[in-house]
């Protein structure tokens, strides 16, 4: 089994933590945050994010508002909220510790 | 021809083909199913629809305004399954695209004749111009034997009247029997449901298709292997009634001429005509329940009744022609009586002979 396959669960998993990282940024749109993600490991596809985006938005970690675009309708801008930076800083912490944890395991006198 | 349908995504008119009304139909019908617990639901296929529409637009330019199946299919493909992040953050993995189950059909988009090579094209990824041309090949090896088995295909496949028996004819992934299903069933439900796209989506009664052979199929056709059979039934009693009309044929010819049947002498009571009139009598009260039989199963098949009849003569000429053809190479006593009839006929078309 290659690595590959083996963090698939764990892609899924982080694919949140991904999107709130995209989000934190400039305020951006469903069709920017797959542009983001593509050719990452995070690549998805809107069957995926819509449902993601809508319960982190019933969650209260994002909010949107909508902006006129040039071509078509007008359009959701997301960005993170108060509660939503709170949670993506929460995230990273534990993720540094996860990577540090790992990092050190193996090695004399390590965490 | 193609019928085109028209539908409104968030508020902009589009136009599909037919086959990509019904995908779009049945990843919509799959996405409301998967989001059923969702209390967002009409927000995220809200959004679902904007994201489709803008691919459609993509698609679309001043001088192409109907999203074809292929282009849907594209689109849909890209957007990918919806899955609802409920399951998905329990790491339920999205189901990979179902192969469908294949299934041989007549396709008569394309076709030249009866659709059976475009059938066989679709079934295996090739091009018919080349099942057209192995064909032919065939028919010129076997002396005609491959046209046989054209003309038993032609009544036994039965012909892909919808967009799902087009895409089993393909096999096409996408269009996975389970979508359909899911789709299918939950279309009623979809349906009431007055403020989603399918308010606005017109479809207008289903155009009459017109072959060149075979008239307007008028109803749409019962399952795969009902039609089958009653492909069977039609092919069979046509046989059967283009037997007994020849053999009618012979009769009268024989005792006309030789005032026999096959060595069996007309009673001498009854006057030529007489026997000739109870000849025709006989053969019509037998064929009578054959073209009953036969009436029916091309009704099974969508034909009217001037479809059947046009059907029938089509298929019992042919018969007729292949058959005497074939009694002539194969069969000497056939040869036998055959071969005056062609002499006097000739004869009689061209006195001085070829």
């Amino acid at each position: 089994m290659n690595p590959d396959e083996k963090f698939a669960p764990l892609r899924k998993g982080l694919l949140e933590f991904a999107i709130l990282k995209v989000i934190s940024g400039p305020a951006v749109y469903a069709a920017d945050i797959l542009a983001r993600l593509q050719g990452t490991d995070f690549a998805t596809q809107e069957g995926t994010l819509y449902p993601l985006l809508s319960r982190l938005r019933r969650d209260e970690l994002v909010d949107y508002e909508w902006q006129e675009s040039q071509a078509g309708p007008p359009r959701k801008y997301y960005r993170l909220t108060e509660m939503g930076r709170a949670h993506l800083d929460d995230l990273q912490a534990y993720w540094r510790g996860l990577n540090q944890t790992l990092d050190n395991l193996g090695t004399f006198g390590g965490a | 021809m193609e019928r085109v349908v028209t539908i409104n995504l968030n508020g902009n008119a589009w136009q599909l083909d037919e086959a990509a009304y019904d995908a779009l139909r049945a990843y919509l019908g799959a996405a409301e199913a998967g989001l059923k617990d969702n209390p967002d639901r009409a927000e995220i296929l809200s959004d679902l629809e904007q994201a489709i529409a803008d691919k459609c637009s993509v698609v679309l330019g001043p001088r192409k305004s109907v999203v074809s199946a292929g282009e849907m299919q594209a689109i849909l493909k890209e957007m990918g399954p919806v899955t609802d992040s409920e399951g998905f953050a329990e790491g339920a993995a999205p189901k990979p695209p179902v192969d469908v189950e294949k299934r041989l059909y007549r396709l008569r988009q394309g076709a030249w004749f009866a659709g059976v090579c475009s059938g066989i094209g679709a079934f295996f990824k090739i091009d018919p111009t080349i099942v057209r041309v192995i064909f032919v090949i065939a028919a010129l090896i076997t002396q005609g034997a491959a046209l046989l088995v054209y003309l038993v295909m032609m009544f036994v496949v039965p012909s892909a009247e919808t967009s799902e028996e087009w895409a089993a004819a393909h096999g096409l992934p996408f269009n996975a029997q389970e979508i359909i299903d899911t789709a299918k069933k939950r279309f009623g439900e979809v349906a009431e449901n007055q403020n989603r796209m399918w308010k606005s989506a017109q479809k207008p009664p289903r155009e009459p298709k017109v072959n060149a052979f075979v008239s307007p199929v008028q109803k749409p056709a019962a399952g795969y292997g009902a039609r089958m059979f009653a492909g069977v039934v039609a092919s069979v009693c046509a046989l059967a009634e283009a037997v007994i009309g020849l053999g009618v044929i012979f009769v009268v010819w024989s005792l006309f001429t030789t005032g026999a049947v096959l060595g069996v002498e007309a009673p001498d009571a009854w006057p030529l005509w007489g026997v000739i009139i109870g000849v025709v009598v006989a053969s019509a009260f037998v064929t009578w329940p054959l073209r009953a039989a036969r009436r029916a199963a091309f009704g099974a098949l969508g034909y009217d009744a001037a479809g059947s009849e046009a059907a029938f003569s089509f298929f019992a000429f042919i018969f007729t022609v292949g058959g005497v053809w074939y009694a002539f190479q194969y069969w000497p006593a056939a040869r036998d009586v055959i071969e005056p009839i062609w002499l006097w006929f000739r004869a009689i078309i061209a006195p001085g002979g070829f």
